[in-house]
């Protein structure tokens, strides 16, 4: 018992640290080169597994907001947006006129999908207002056209690509891990699992010995 | 209950340390199958994902590698990339391999683009095949390809595409020379380079752990294209929106997308054999190498929008590959709103979930879908014709059966009954339209 006991410590151990929450900024420039107004998709598609969450918060940009778009899992106001993987697809569209830059935030829960199903993905697009197709053509290789995609995998802080125009144009944008000064680690559910079956151990242990 | 938790710990501590397996290995074609999220195409309006395939036998994979899509939920859901159906009528798409062949412990990706009315998908499972290069089963061809005497008799230069029984395996070095493993079945060699060099030798009595060499003589074969794919964006079912702001055509060789660099011709062309119409001016090439064309123009060239139509394009790529190709389609422009009730005899027939066939008739429209729980189920715009909608359920041990057709010539509603025996019998309405 004390052998199997030590076994569950140990996946607690180990499994602490591979599922973090990812905290992920975002910053493009050069807008005022597609046009007066711009519009960014931010998609958030459930895999089906554990669920996630995507915070869209730290909003700053020069330009003037226009119309928000919530869709399916989409929540919030203004000073920030929730997302949530309650249905397959959730978008946010955020329009705004005379922008020259954006940056904004994405706090990011990371539950691994569930064996053989698909991760849960967000991705951010800079679409065209009115035909509502991408505005830039990107090197993404599924050719959706999107400047950066991050995959809840459940290990470390998920998957974080960013990519870059198919020609020269004056837009440019970037994306990376926001390291938080003070990190709190989110136990996955593998650990939480574990420490359920140390306590049931242990009641069994202190039963016996009563 | 210490054995519980033995047998808990062990399926715990295997997902612990196999994390990225996300698909059990195959059985019969020993690969492990892998699969990253999701992104939303607004182009095609498919949702896209990206599927690894990785040889875990001992013994080289070679191509044609497709990747089958076994099951998928909801059925609504179909493969927009489709290359072709199995004999067990499973639809797949083809993994592009390097070098032809998947080598044993080696990876090949191929992205899969879903198609759903609904928006959603659940759960999709995968099998591989592939051929399997046994050593025990197989023979080594050392090909040299070089041109006719009338096209100067010296080998041919590298890239020339090899083939074997019509399956292009490898392509010539600088050379003009290519190794290839084969199966000991194997008849026909052909080699080929787009726009009109062509060869073929055969091979008999190949025995195992042979290699054999085989000269193979190229002349001008009349014009052909490059092995690509044409694909119209937000083609679905074979149905092109009316509604789209832009109709784009997209040249893809190996899932890649070709970089399109002269628009040669674009025409339409009558299935029935009417002459052709020249639309190339239509189009521009986008940064991306896609072709696109305003739609107002282009529905306006095709003027009589009911009907099939065949879109043929030919284009040169970067390296100045022709690539020619013929798509139909069919114009949608009405909008259906349909819905499953319950009949007279069982007006609390539960509605969720019933797979809903769906085809217009006289043409090669087919496609599945599937109701909510009030009955509703999505439908893509469709042209005008005649709709034949089928469904079939079970309850208490009845079925109850929706099979009608409708004529669509503006926007409608349908209403399908799912009529048991009793209503057949009392000659309830199969199905009823009104208009929007």
């Amino acid at each position: 018992m004390k052998t199997l006991v030590s076994m569950l410590a140990t996946i607690v151990a180990t499994s602490i640290g591979q599922a973090h929450a990812s905290i992920i900024q975002f910053d493009i420039s050069g807008l005022d080169s597609i046009g007066p107004d711009v519009l960014f998709a931010i998609d958030f598609i459930d895999g089906d597994g554990p669920s996630n969450t995507v915070n869209v918060s730290n909003i700053n940009t020069d330009g003037t907001a226009g119309p928000v778009t919530l869709f399916g899992g989409a929540s919030g106001t203004v000073g920030g947006y929730l997302l949530e993987d309650t249905v397959f697809y959730t978008r946010l569209l955020l329009k705004y006129s005379n922008a020259t830059q954006l940056s904004l935030r994405f706090d990011t829960t990371n539950n691994a999908p569930m064996h053989g199903m698909f991760a849960d993905m967000l991705s951010l697009y800079l679409l065209n207002v009115s035909s509502g197709l991408p505005a830039i053509f990107t090197d993404e290789p599924l050719g959706t056209n999107a400047l950066m995609s991050w995959t809840a995998s459940g290990l470390n802080r998920g998957d974080l690509l960013v990519y870059g125009p198919m020609s020269p144009i004056q837009v440019t944008w970037s994306s990376a891990y926001h390291y938080d000064s003070n990190p709190i680690p989110e136990p996955s559910a593998l650990p939480l699992l574990a420490i359920g079956l140390i306590g049931l151990l242990a009641t069994k242990s202190l039963r016996k010995e009563r | 209950m210490t054995s519980c938790i033995l047998r808990i710990l062990a399926i715990v501590l295997s997902i612990v340390t196999t994390p990225w397996v996300l698909s059990a290995p195959q059985p019969v074609n020993q690969v492990e199958v892998k699969r990253s999220g999701f992104l939303y195409n607004r182009q095609t309006d498919t949702f896209d994902t990206i599927v690894t395939v990785r040889n875990t036998s001992t013994v080289p994979l070679a191509a044609p590698m497709k990747l089958v899509l076994e099951s998928v939920k909801p059925v609504s859901v179909s493969l927009y990339n489709i290359y072709g159906k199995t004999a067990l009528g499973k639809p797949y798409v083809e993994v592009p391999l390097p070098g032809f062949v998947l080598d044993p412990g080696k990876s090949a990706t191929v992205p899969v683009r879903f198609v759903n009315l609904g928006k959603t998908v659940t759960a999709a499972t995968f099998s591989v095949q592939a051929e399997r290069l046994d050593p025990d089963a197989t023979a080594r061809l050392e090909i040299v390809a070089r041109m006719n005497a009338e096209n100067g008799g010296n080998t041919v230069g590298s890239g020339f595409a090899v083939k074997l029984d019509g399956v292009t395996r490898a392509t010539t070095d600088a050379q003009g020379r290519a190794r290839v493993v084969t199966p000991l079945g194997v008849s026909e060699i052909t080699v080929s380079s787009p726009p009109n060099y062509y060869g073929a030798a055969q091979v008999i009595g190949l025995t195992a752990g042979e290699t054999r060499n085989v000269d193979v003589e190229l002349g001008d074969s009349g014009e052909f294209g490059a092995e690509s794919m044409l694909r119209m964006d937000r083609l679905q079912h074979l149905m092109l929106p009316r509604n789209i702001p832009l109709v784009v055509l997209r040249f893809f060789q190996y899932e890649k997308i070709v970089a399109s660099d002269l628009v040669e011709l674009v025409e339409l062309r009558d299935p029935a054999g009417g002459p052709p119409m020249d639309i190339t001016g239509l189009f521009t090439i986008r940064s991306d190498g896609s072709l696109a064309a305003n739609s107002t123009a282009f529905f306006a060239a095709i003027g009589n929008l009911n009907g099939k139509k065949l879109l043929f394009a030919q284009v040169l790529d970067k390296q100045g590959v022709p690539h020619l190709r013929e798509i139909p389609f069919y114009v949608s422009q009405r909008t259906v709103l349909g819905k499953v009730s319950a009949p007279p005899s069982n007006p609390g027939l539960p509605l969720g979930g019933i797979p809903i066939q769906v085809s217009v008739l006289n043409t090669d429209i087919a496609f599945e879908t599937e109701s909510a729980v009030d009955g509703t189920f999505p439908l893509p715009l469709l042209p005008s014709g005649i709709l034949l909608i089928k469904a079939e359920t079970t309850s208490g041990g009845i079925y109850y059966t929706g099979r009608g057709t409708a004529v669509i010539s503006g926007n409608v509603r349908v209403d399908l009954k799912m009529r048991g025996p009793t209503d057949v019998t009392n000659n309830v309405p199969p199905i009823t339209t009104s208009p929007l």
